[in-house]
């Protein structure tokens, strides 16, 4: 190659990386916009929204609409804690104790059984609604955090035995052969150092299965009545109508329950995007 | 390892029970779905395959089937592209990559609630962020009257959740166009491949299997589409947001007809397991070497 050639190379690459800085900065905006809207009316009052300057940061940050909002997110935020929280830590612990058997242990079954729970995890909500409720009303669990709990549990189990399968897959079996070898039982072997070792893709199924729960909408709704139950999120769906025409609050609202999962997914971003990939059963 | 009972019977039972129940409510409600459960208290009359055959003579079934299938094609078209292309993007340019991957990444860690209010306050007709931006740059004559509007109602809705899932995409992209060896696309640089030649003969045919993870993905997601739609706009105007999901809520809570909306429920569930199960049996091959199925 002659330098001639190299020359007009690096010309044509350089072009070519301006045009898609250009066009991923471009994209990258509209995708913040959205985002960054409800943020910056959420600390206008309805006084400074009216001049629909959009673009422009509050100009008196007033913390009014969330005094406001926290009136009618604040219990739902307190119930979408304790429920996510809990259905998480059981989810992933029955998903982790199913899903070392499943990954470790070489059984006639093991196939068939990882298949019926990696569809059960694809399955549409819709066809278990009815009966949830008919379940609830049969042990005396609609409306209660006990009664979401455990439809959370049995909902997102198979997914956390997926995701926590998937990396278990990935420690060589030597390292099991040898503890017992050692006289270490099955049961030590995944407390003592199987749990420890998988870490990260325990992390990895908490951070995207709390994420999932505290986002879901469907059972939320469907299961819960009152406020000192229902999750966050069918109340911020409910914010339109009883906040009538002030969107400064419910943009407020909107932006305190996005929060947990947002605030999470910053911070361990790449967790999340370990548990996505195996989600996807793309381990 | 080979497995012995005992520890069979210990490990798996939660698991076993959890899975047991859901396949349970499976069969409950294709139960539902047979009986002549109208009103707030069941009834178990079974009447066969009659409100399946009430379902194919409204209207609102064939609307909502429709839109469903419009979900299905334009949600998963622009999606997977823009994946594709962000994930491409991203890899070439090195410096940066990091930023650009959380941006578009943020909103698939939103709930669709959050998307909705969102959306619905961005595409508001009077006091909306759409049209004052389109005002203000000129461009009032692309004003419109977006989820208001019958006739775009449908894509807009559509729009917004290609906003949240183009980042679920674009990452799954990532992680394959990460796998393929460098050395395949620089000497496809040396012979002085454009970058457009790359992505055609190279990268595409490489993250193949990506796009059918992708595309798999996102077409279950169409199917049951709910919520996003609720929030934004509750199926209206006159139906043209409708989506299967919507009706069988609807069908179910409001009108209390509690079969029809079992009905409808087994159908959403057919459409999907369509896919569902041979995604899980490549995929299981595939990615996790379980073989068989």
């Amino acid at each position: 190659m002659g330098y001639e050639e190299v020359v007009r190379i690096r010309g044509r690459l350089k072009l070519g990386r301006v045009i898609l800085y250009s066009i991923l900065i471009l994209l990258a905006a509209s995708w913040l916009l959205p985002y960054y809207v409800i943020i910056s009316s959420s600390f206008k009052s309805l006084r400074e929204l009216s001049l629909r300057k959009f673009l422009e940061p509050p100009l008196n940050p007033d913390l009014k609409p969330y005094i406001k909002a926290l009136k009618e997110v604040g219990p739902g935020l307190i119930n979408s804690t304790l429920i996510s929280t809990i259905s998480t830590l059981l989810s992933v612990l029955i998903g982790a104790w199913g899903g070392y058997f499943l990954a470790r242990f070489r059984f006639k079954y093991a196939v068939p059984l990882f298949f019926l729970i990696a569809v059960a995890t694809y399955l549409p909500p819709q066809i278990m609604l009815i009966p949830s409720v008919q379940l609830m009303a049969k042990l005396n669990l609609y409306d209660t955090y006990q009664g979401l709990i455990f439809m959370y549990t049995i909902l997102y189990s198979p997914m956390a035995a997926l995701i926590i399968a998937t990396f278990f897959l990935a420690i060589p079996n030597e390292l099991q052969e040898a503890a017992f070898l050692d006289g270490c039982g099955p049961i030590q072997f995944f407390w003592r150092i199987l749990i420890p070792l998988s870490m990260p893709g325990i992390a990895s199924a908490i951070i995207l299965i709390f994420t999932m729960i505290w986002n879901e909408f469907l059972f939320a709704l469907t299961l819960s009545r009152s406020p000192t139950v229902r999750p966050v999120m069918p109340v911020v769906a409910a914010l339109k109508g009883t906040t009538a025409a002030e969107w400064n609050v419910q943009m407020a609202g909107t932006v305190l329950a996005s929060l947990p999962p947002l605030i999470t997914f910053i911070l361990l971003g790449r967790y999340f995007i370990r548990g996505l990939l195996a989600g996807a059963l793309r381990g | 390892m080979k497995a012995n009972l005992k520890y069979a019977i210990i490990f798996l039972t939660p698991i076993l029970f959890v899975t047991f129940i859901l396949y349970a409510m499976v069969l409950w409600s294709v139960y539902v779905s047979l009986t002549y459960w109208y009103g707030i208290l069941p009834s178990w009359k079974f009447i066969g395959l009659s409100n399946y055959y009430y379902l194919i003579q409204t209207e609102r079934f064939w609307i909502d089937l429709r839109n469903n299938s419009l979900w299905l094609a334009l949600f998963i078209l622009p999606t997977t592209f823009l994946g594709l292309f962000l994930a491409y993007a991203l890899d070439r340019i090195g410096k940066g990559e990091g930023i650009f991957r959380a941006i578009f990444l943020y909103p698939t860690a939103l709930s669709f609630v959050v998307t909705g209010n969102v959306w619905a306050w961005m595409y508001d007709p009077d006091v909306g962020v759409l049209n004052t931006i389109l005002k203000s740059l000129g461009l009032g004559f692309l004003q419109s009257r977006w989820i208001t509007d019958p006739s775009i109602a449908l894509y807009c809705v559509i729009g917004a959740a290609v906003w949240q899932y183009t980042g679920f995409a674009m990452i799954i992209y990532l992680s394959a166009i990460k796998g393929i060896p460098p050395a395949m696309i620089e000497s496809a640089v040396v012979d002085g491949a454009t970058s457009l030649q790359i992505l055609r003969h190279i990268i595409i045919p490489q993250v193949r299997h990506a796009t059918l993870v992708v595309t798999s993905l996102l077409a279950i997601f169409a199917l049951r589409v709910f919520d996003l739609i609720w929030v934004m706009t509750g199926g209206g105007p006159a139906y043209s947001t409708d989506v299967l999901a919507i009706y069988m809520y609807i069908a179910t809570f409001r009108q209390h007809l509690v079969a029809v909306g079992a009905a409808l429920s087994v159908i959403i569930f057919l459409l999907s397991i369509v896919i569902v199960i041979p995604y899980v049996k490549w995929a299981m091959k595939r990615w996790l070497g379980l073989g068989g199925g």
